[in-house]
């Protein structure tokens, strides 16, 4: 999703990145980012 | 990239009705969590248009998009997962699923006791919805049903 999509549409929780279109959570195998993201992803709630 | 530009675009080629919605000036629907997170139940809902592979594919000649869900399992297998959407490049998620649909992250997070458990169901559309009346009362209102029927209690929205 592009970011300015995301801050038109103003979700109450929403963490945006650099990562590549195509891949929200990181580079493939890339675990330990995926982890980090999603870490920051539910420190939202 | 100017939102304007592609709001054009689209209103041009698919629906003149067509504008993104914008809450910019909307108050935000903040809803806190009822319990703490590491005794909630969580689920996925991803854009990436992952379907079983003896279901029906999405329909990605639809002009507006389609409005569909699809439930995927926690106990399915992912390696048999298909993808149908066509405004993505799919090479990360085939070398990776957790690129998009970082389900077996998820259980790490379960196991280090950040969230209290995984759903036993989660969901999948295709995005790229021109038709958000129907993304609405269709795609987000049936998903939510579901997530009430299973007692969830919060989800990782993951667009692509």
């Amino acid at each position: 999703m592009f970011k300015e999509v995301g801050e038109l549409n103003q979700p109450p929780r929403i963490v945006f990145t650099d990562n590549d279109f195509g891949a929200p959570f990181g580079q493939p195998h890339d675990e330990a980012s995926h982890i980090k993201l999603l870490k920051e992803c539910f420190a939202q709630f | 990239m100017k939102l304007r530009n592609v709001e054009v675009f689209l209103q041009r080629k698919y629906s003149r009705e067509f504008v993104f919605v914008d809450n910019r000036n909307e108050v935000k629907p903040i809803t806190p969590l009822t319990k703490p997170l590491n005794e909630s139940k969580v689920a996925i809902i991803t854009s990436s248009g992952l379907f079983k592979k003896e279901e029906k594919a999405f329909d990605t000649e639809a002009l507006l998009g389609d409005t569909t869900y699809r439930v995927i399992e926690k106990s399915d297998d992912l390696t048999t997962l298909n993808i149908a959407h066509t405004h993505y490049d799919h090479k990360f998620i085939k070398e990776d699923i957790n690129t998009v649909y970082p389900i077996k992250h998820m259980e790490t997070l379960v196991e280090e006791k950040m969230i209290g458990s995984l759903a036993d169901t989660h969901y999948s559309f295709c995005g790229f919805v021109l038709d958000t009346k129907n993304l609405i009362e269709e795609t987000a209102d049936g998903i939510l049903n579901e997530l009430k029927a299973n007692q969830v209690d919060a989800v990782l929205l993951a667009p692509v």
